[in-house]
């Protein structure tokens, strides 16, 4: 590493994608295109009930209607949404158990380091119980293969399952949650998940439980010239709390393809949902070809009196991402909290950030976010925090930091404040600035290698971020940003 | 297609504005930059009537020319830069104003010594004007300008080593108001404005400083102190086009019964503008429940050796500062009114200013 201090910043900010490769494993899709007809196809390959396909008719022909927003910080090419395959599922019966799963899908997911095995994880934890124990939903394209531990969990009253499996098992909640929080029609890419979601976890915690591990969900996308349009709805009952994890990773390949995803969380008194997402979709090469564009809208609820939502997002893939996890704080005394780091290299592009919307009296916010940009790539941080007439003594805090690696790369900020009440504080702060050399000199004159104090002066910079992350993540997301920096001399 | 020539700049064609202006992408009602300002209302305005206005602003001393952009002392200026200092602010309503002015004149600086710098008043009236303000070479000049009503277009162009003082007095109004300055900094130059504003019915500022020169130097601030149903919107943009260049910006505002307040502050760095230093500031504070205070301060960068920060925020008074004061025996009343002055204060310098924001003044000139 340290004898190629002499390249340039550019050559040296090698980003390796070590989640490229591609599963061989046969496929069934439904042919590129999209009209009712593949919508009513993906909902009858679910088996869904009648008031769900009627729904996503709704949205498609909502949908249609609608234009794609244009106001976003990105340049892409208009995107052919006929030339997208909408359902890419391995072939044959859904597996019954871990031991029916196609061993190649199995391979997959030790190579990326996902835990589908219980007995394994649950060894750990005897022996070291400092091992957080992880209960896994694993979505490979189009679908659910597995989801670990939901035994344990049961015996809570917790449910974690693939979002078609709660479809059948608990229709109610998913009839009474489904589209509460991002309506079918809220935006161009959420209508189009609407119409043609395929799966995605479903999460309920029930009153008074703490959910006694971490949950998560690993998306995979597999197949080519398909897109992935997961759904995910997380339901926290009054004084129940839950942490998720949400990981991602796809091959590397030329074309460019879409991910448009739902997240709603609902909070009801005194729950807490706590939500990290760590995104490493291929970010295409040093040259911009291939990789994710990332079109996502989540969102959660603070429903409930004292109820609590905190999004931390660590983004480092995607070709484009758009996107803007949001928290409506309805209830007295809630609080949405909101910790991102994004990091953009080559010709990466970034639009993210945040909305804050205050309703209801004495709810707090918290926004902090971090870009990195390095290479010829765009990072934008995009936010509102808007306090409603009836926010009583609402309190917002924002401090948005951007840091910039190399001459060619760009760093914007757009916060969006909006404020009909007296009484509501809202704050925000926002520096821009490179890697000091003051700060260079000072590691360098102590001994340390220049790659090593870059990549040092930036976890420092994403410090007040890690912080909020589960422990494991906070160690993934550490050395995603080393492995993507590495190399770099400011 | 026959040219037909503009009334205030003949040696501009009507037709070939009108034509661009057809083709030109207008602005949406309710998108950026017309988010929280009714657009169609200030396009009603533009299309007046106006009261019209026939006199030219006076200066206090020599050194200065002022006169119609027809006038053949002023036509070569006039020629040069009137349309082409704002040409790429893109915003139509320029060009409207062009079209549609009744009266356009100049103000260029000639001369200055150290001691003594010319001041020019603009003073406010019910007119669609255009103003075209050049300061040349190492000459100083101060501005004084009241606005009341009214569509006034300012192109203001600062060459090498200039400097220009610009106080802009915005009084109590019941009309609506459009003003659109564009400021073109050279080498060197030195641009100082101060904006003090009070209650309209609809005013919206457009502000756009282009750093065109090495080493050039911007400060602006401003105060408003808005009652009523009044609304104001200020929209500014300072780019930085060339390297080495500083600009600060602060705005304090009190906002009060149903009164709105917009701020939009854009710094923008372009990849030729390293050791850029640009900080920007927006407070605001509410002091009664129907206020609404929308800010927005925005930094876009395409260097990375600068140095920019923005911050805003929006609030009310501080109950510690009030207790503070009121231990000491002043009058709950009487204690709000000393910390909203003190707050404006921070960026009064004159007392044009201050009496503009009905406030006493404190500093020095």
């Amino acid at each position: 590493m340290s004898n190629n201090i002499t390249n340039t910043p550019e050559e040296l900010i090698q980003k390796e994608y070590t989640a490229g490769f591609v599963t061989d494993i046969e496929t069934e899709t439904l042919p590129p295109g999209l009209s009712e007809d593949v919508v009513r196809e993906i909902s009858r390959k679910k088996v869904e009930p009648v008031w769900l396909t009627e729904w996503r008719l709704d949205a498609f022909r909502r949908w249609q209607k609608m234009d794609e927003p244009t106001w976003a910080h990105v340049k892409y090419p208009p995107i052919d949404y006929q030339a997208i395959s909408y359902f890419a599922a391995p072939k044959g019966e859904k597996p019954k158990s871990l031991d029916e799963v196609d061993p190649e899908l199995l391979r997959t997911y030790e190579k990326l380091g996902i835990p589908l095995h219980e007995q394994k994880m649950l060894a750990g934890v005897e022996e070291d119980p400092s091992q957080p124990r992880v209960a896994v939903d694993a979505v490979f394209d189009s679908v659910s293969i597995t989801t670990t531990f939901k035994e344990t969990l049961k015996e809570h009253g917790v449910v974690f399952s693939s979002f078609s499996e709660a479809v059948h098992s608990h229709p109610d909640l998913v009839k009474k949650y489904l589209g509460s929080v991002v309506p079918k029609q809220d935006n161009f890419y959420a209508a189009l998940n609407s119409a043609v979601f395929s799966d995605g976890s479903f999460v309920y915690v029930p009153k008074g439980v703490r959910c006694p591990m971490e949950l998560s969900t690993y998306f995979r996308i597999n197949a080519e010239n398909t897109g992935q349009f997961e759904r995910t709805l997380i339901i926290a009952d009054e004084g129940s709390y839950v942490s998720y994890l949400e990981g991602c990773t796809a091959p590397m390949r030329d074309e460019n393809q879409l991910h448009a995803a739902v997240v709603e969380l609902i909070a009801l008194d005194d729950a807490q949902i706590k939500y990290s997402t760590v995104q490493n979709w291929y970010p295409g090469d040093e040259n911009g070809v291939g990789g994710i564009y990332n079109f996502v809208t989540k969102r959660g609820a603070c429903r409930g009196a004292r109820s609590h939502i905190s999004w931390t997002q660590v983004e480092t893939g995607s070709a484009i991402t758009w996107k803007y996890p949001s928290v409506i704080l309805r209830g007295d005394d809630s609080i949405g909290e909101f910790y991102s780091v994004a990091l953009t290299n080559n010709r990466q592009q970034a639009d993210t950030g945040t909305k804050m919307t205050h309703i209801g009296r004495n709810t707090k916010s918290t926004i902090i976010s971090k870009g990195i940009s390095a290479g010829h790539s765009s990072n934008a941080y995009r936010g509102l925090v808007r306090m409603n007439p009836g926010a009583r003594n609402a309190r917002n805090f924002t401090q948005c930091d951007s840091l910039l690696i190399g001459s060619e790369c760009a760093a914007h900020t757009f916060p969006y404040i909006e404020s009909r009440r007296k009484d509501a504080i809202v704050e925000h702060e926002a520096t821009t600035t490179r890697v000091s050399d003051d700060q260079l000199f000072m590691c360098r004159q102590r001994g340390i290698e220049p790659e090593k104090a870059v990549s040092m002066i930036v976890n420092g910079f994403c410090r007040d971020v890690f912080r909020e992350l589960p422990m494991e993540f906070a160690v993934e997301a550490s050395k995603l940003l080393e492995v993507s920096l590495e190399g770099a001399v400011g | 297609m026959i040219s037909e020539p503009v009334k205030i700049a003949p040696w501009l064609d009507a037709k070939q504005i009108e034509q661009t202006l057809q083709d030109a992408k207008m602005p949406l009602p309710r998108k950026d930059p017309w988010k929280y300002t009714s657009l169609n209302q200030v396009l009603q305005h533009l299309d007046g009537p106006f009261e019209g206005n026939d006199q030219f602003p006076a200066s206090n001393g020599n050194g200065v020319l002022i006169g119609a952009l027809c006038d053949p002392e002023i036509e070569p200026f006039a020629r040069e830069y009137v349309s082409q200092v704002s040409k790429n602010s893109n915003n139509v309503l320029n060009s409207v104003n062009l079209l549609r002015a009744q009266q356009g004149y100049a103000i260029v600086s000639c001369e200055s010594s150290e001691s003594s710098r010319p001041a020019v008043h603009i003073s406010a009236s019910d007119s669609c004007e255009r103003v075209l303000i050049v300061v040349q070479e190492h000459t100083r000049l101060e501005v004084i300008e009241h606005t009341s009503g009214g569509n006034r277009v300012i192109e203001c162009v600062l060459l090498a080593g200039s400097q220009l003082l610009h106080r802009r007095l915005q009084p109590a109004s019941t009309n609506v108001e459009y003003n659109s300055l564009t400021v073109n900094l050279k080498e060197n130059s030195n641009y100082r404005m101060v904006q003090y504003s009070v209650g309209a019915k609809l005013r919206r500022n457009d502000i756009v400083v282009n750093i065109e020169g090495e080493g050039a130097q911007v400060d602006i601030s401003g105060g408003w102190k808005l009652s009523d149903t009044s609304h104001l919107d200020t929209q500014l943009t300072v780019n930085h086009l060339a390297k080495g260049a500083s600009s600060q910006q602060k705005f304090h505002g009190v906002v009060g019964d149903s009164a709105r307040a917009v701020f939009n502050g854009r710094i923008y760095i372009a990849r030729d503008a390293p050791q850029t230093d640009a900080h920007l500031q927006n407070k605001n504070i509410a002091i009664s429940d129907g206020a609404s205070i929308f800010t927005k301060p925005e930094l876009e960068i395409y260097a990375d050796d600068v140095a920019c920060s923005h911050g805003a925020t929006s609030g009310q008074l501080d109950e510690k500062q009030i207790f503070y004061l009121r231990t000491r025996g002043v009058p709950d009343e009487r204690s709000r009114e000393l910390i909203l002055e003190g707050f404006l204060t921070e960026i009064v310098e004159h007392e044009e200013g201050a009496n503009v924001l009905g406030i006493e003044h404190r500093g020095m000139e």
